[in-house]
């Protein structure tokens, strides 16, 4: 059973039926004493150090995600909620103290507090994410009403409802529903009940939210993200390439922080040529550490597609395809800089730019720049990094480290808790008015 | 004559046997014709060290090199000069770059005799004065969308008393208007004339979901009515549903018989026409051959295998497209199976190549930047 209400589980059918109950329940649960964080720290921590690693990483393989990408990702993901990670996040995030009153003047006083009801709009792309979401909602105190994504296979339920096994005080904040995005009705009702709705996912996605949901609710989007490597001259790029092709074949391109490009600073296309096969070289010898996951038909096709639209472009001089007989890698020229999205699976574009075109091309597509992988000269380090911040990054990293995360780590360009909470007030002296 | 101008002419349409020699010509003719008149192809031919000589048999026909459809939507192409195109249809996509073809006199032509040579062969010819739904757009100056055009051809194969569109143009938008075919569908109800309805499979599914949740009474239209569908499910993926389950809603709410509906595939990139037999499949017809390729090497496959969609086909003379490797995962299957009298093989969409949903978000995000590609 995926769905839960109030702590418990329930099937959906039933949970439906309780949409008013639910509402009911909320209000008078909102007046109950604020979560305090250290509780839910304590919790997850405990859960954290059950989580079987071995099992939820041979669920992300059979899912088609590579061996050491599952293990390395279910790692930091456990990593990441012990109490010491989720202690410093918390600090990070909301400063020392949260939730406490702070003095800000004579007789104001300032603190931290929940929004209240937060809805989660669930994304099917990362296993387990659902309910990362709703232990950061936690962790500002407030009540979580999860909207499964399809394709989830029960994990954040599962998770979920073994933390209020652990600590049953969680259980008014935690509701979970797997219900279609198509049924409108029922989201609806789960959206009237929110203070804000978190919206994980696709464009689709966040605009039928941004439809659905009244001009008062404030939405919270973490949309879907492109990355890139940058490589301007220097002296000694064979690192930095190991470390690209590294980034690429790990992670078989899957995540947001993968690179998808490579813009190498010439206007040269003889050296672009050359570039390119000198990445050919480093990427056929990480596929052999590293070697791709087992494509499924369309995955398969997808790649052959863009390399036989390469192909014949090759001929009118616009691209280039270097790959080896069995199309295990593609590494694509286009002669054309344009950010965009490679077919995955060990497969990058390389294209051409100059530096001073650079913010114009990033900024076309601002609202979808995350991570960008920098080799350079440690004199340009400086300025590149400021026209990629400019541009609209958030990440700049080296390359073999694109995406590797900390914990703590701001996401997309802001800290998630700070935006599930609000800072109240309050001025408890009178002032202006004359003593007797 | 040439071999392709015999190939068109020839009687039986689905006597591949009987018809080998003169399609190999044809094939060999048209490869040359390409190389002689298209600079790109001539490179192409080159590069992959492909000569005509080495098409000898039918299976050799699988080893023309073979160019992407979509390459087609980026780039203007031609084995004809400019001012010979006498027609430039697009594709009804409704996002991202649109397909299109040049066509020119001799093409059409040939393409001409072939759709009448199809129909008649179907029993799709009628004198009988017939009343028309089109679930497409209504023609109008400025769209060059090569289903409208071959709607009103469609109109063509029973004299025409009245045609209804489904998509009317209001303004510069096109909006679907149920309730006017409805509305003419009780009218022709009354008439008791057959009644043809072509279009989209889409429309025709969305108008029969209309008609039944509005509690329409079923009609039972004239038993000579034909439904003629094409064109695919587009952007309506989601809400497709199977042959057979949309036929059984057509004898359910209009009363026209299965073996009435027939659905054609065709291909803006390809041009030849595949209506569908009594027993609803696509068999391959004298003028082309199908090869399913394999999703990685492009090697042809057998039957029953699923691999990429590949036309080889002489027909047109405009475009190189000799070998065209669509965007559709398709198998083939051993016609003598169908069972309808035709025994050339058939072949069956599975979707669309790459059609993965979401695997990444980054795929996803640069989706929605550009608009679908593949629309």
């Amino acid at each position: 059973m995926d769905n839960i209400f109030r702590g418990e589980p329930i099937s959906k059918e039933a949970f439906i039926d309780k949409l008013d109950e639910m509402k009911s329940r909320i209000e008078a649960d909102l007046l109950q004493k604020p979560l305090a964080p250290e509780l839910v720290i304590d919790a997850v921590h405990t859960l954290a150090n059950e989580i079987n690693q071995k099992e939820i990483a041979e669920q992300l393989a059979a899912m088609g995600i590579p061996k050491w990408t599952s293990e390395e990702y279910v790692r930091v993901t456990v990593e990441s909620l012990n109490r010491e990670a989720l202690l410093r996040k918390v600090r990070a995030e909301l400063g020392d103290n949260p939730f406490a009153w702070k003095k800000v003047d004579d007789g104001i006083e300032e603190r931290e507090y929940p929004l209240g009801v937060i809805v989660h709009i669930g994304a099917g792309n990362t296993l387990g994410l659902s309910a990362f979401s709703v232990i950061e909602g936690l962790l500002t105190g407030n009540i979580n009403i999860l909207k499964l994504p399809e394709n989830e296979g029960g994990i954040s339920s599962k998770l979920l409802l073994r933390l209020v096994e652990i600590e049953p005080r969680l259980k008014p904040y935690i509701y979970v529903l797997d219900v279609s995005s198509k049924n409108i009705e029922v989201i609806s009702r789960l959206i009237e009940a929110a203070n804000s709705v978190v919206v994980w996912g696709s464009d689709e996605a966040i605009g039928a939210i941004r439809r659905l949901a009244p001009p008062s609710l404030p939405i919270i989007e973490w949309g879907h993200r492109l990355s890139f490597a940058y490589f301007a001259k220097k002296e000694n790029d064979k690192e930095d390439l190991q470390g690209l092709a590294k980034d690429i074949c790990m992670t078989d391109q899957l995540y947001c922080s993968s690179p998808q490009c490579v813009f190498y600073e010439t206007d040269n296309s003889m050296e672009l040529d050359a570039f390119a096969a000198r990445l050919a070289k480093h990427i056929e010898a990480a596929i052999e550490i590293y070697p791709s996951a087992a494509r499924p038909l369309n995955v398969q096709a997808q790649i052959t597609w863009t390399h036989e639209l390469i192909k014949a472009e090759e001929i009118l001089g616009e691209k280039r395809l270097i790959s080896d007989g069995q199309r295990r890698y593609g590494v694509m020229v286009d002669y054309k800089a344009e950010l965009k999205a490679s077919p995955l699976f060990c497969n990058i574009w390389i294209m051409p730019v100059k530096r001073e075109e650079l913010l114009g091309l990033l900024r076309a597509h601002k609202g979808y720049l995350q991570t960008a992988g920098l080799s350079c000269n440690r004199r340009d380090f400086e300025q590149l990094s400021d026209i990629l911040y400019a541009a609209g990054i958030n990440r700049v990293t080296t390359c073999g480290n694109m995406s590797v995360n900390y914990p703590g780590e701001p996401h997309d360009g802001t800290y998630a808790l700070g935006r599930y909470v609000r800072r109240v007030n309050k001025r408890h002296i009178q002032i202006g008015k004359t003593p007797d | 004559m040439t071999a392709r101008e015999k190939l068109f002419a020839y009687s039986n349409i689905y006597d591949q046997k009987g018809s080998e020699e003169l399609f190999l010509e044809a094939m060999r003719e048209s490869v040359e014709h390409h190389r002689a008149h298209c600079k790109f192809y001539d490179k192409l031919l080159k590069q992959r060290g492909y000569s005509i000589d080495s098409l000898k048999s039918i299976e050799d026909c699988g080893k023309i090199p073979t160019i992407s459809a979509q390459f087609f939507k980026y780039h203007e192409v031609l084995s004809i000069e400019k001012e010979k195109v006498k027609i430039h249809a697009t594709s009804s996509g409704t996002q991202g770059q649109k397909s299109q073809i040049f066509l020119d006199r001799d093409t059409l032509k040939l393409g001409t005799k072939m759709i009448i040579k199809a129909m008649r062969y179907h029993g799709l010819i009628s004198i009988i004065p017939t009343n028309y739904i089109i679930l497409g757009y209504e023609p109008r100056t400025g769209n060059d969308m090569g289903n409208v055009k071959v709607a009103l051809g469609m109109t063509r194969f029973a004299p025409a008393k009245e045609r209804v569109y489904a998509l009317r143009a209001i303004g510069d938008k096109y909006e679907i208007d149920y309730f006017g075919i409805m509305d003419a569908l009780e009218r022709f109800n009354r008439q008791k004339l057959p009644v043809r309805i072509l279009g989209f499979p889409s429309y025709l599914y969305m108008l029969l979901q209309m008609m039944k949740e509005s509690g329409m009474k079923p009609l039972r239209l004239n038993k000579r009515s034909l439904i003629l569908t094409g064109g695919g499910w587009k952007k309506f993926d989601e809400m497709m549903v199977d042959k057979e389950e949309l036929y059984s809603m057509v004898e359910e709410l209009l009363g026209i018989p299965a073996k009435n509906c027939r659905d054609f595939y065709s291909a803006v990139e390809h041009s030849v026409a595949y209506p569908e037999c009594a027993n609803h499949h696509m068999h391959i017809p004298i003028w082309s051959r199908v090869v399913i390729r394999d999703v990685k090497s492009l090697q042809p496959l057998g039957f029953d295998e699923p691999g990429f969609l590949s036309f080889i086909s002489p027909l047109v003379s405009s475009v190189p497209i000799s070998s065209i490797l669509m965007g559709d995962m398709a198998v083939l299957r051993d016609g003598k199976e169908c069972g309808c009298g035709i025994d050339t093989p058939y072949f069956e969409i599975l979707g669309r190549a790459g059609a993965v949903k979401l695997r990444s978000c980054a795929v996803a995000a640069s989706e929605y930047m550009k608009g679908d590609q593949n629309g």
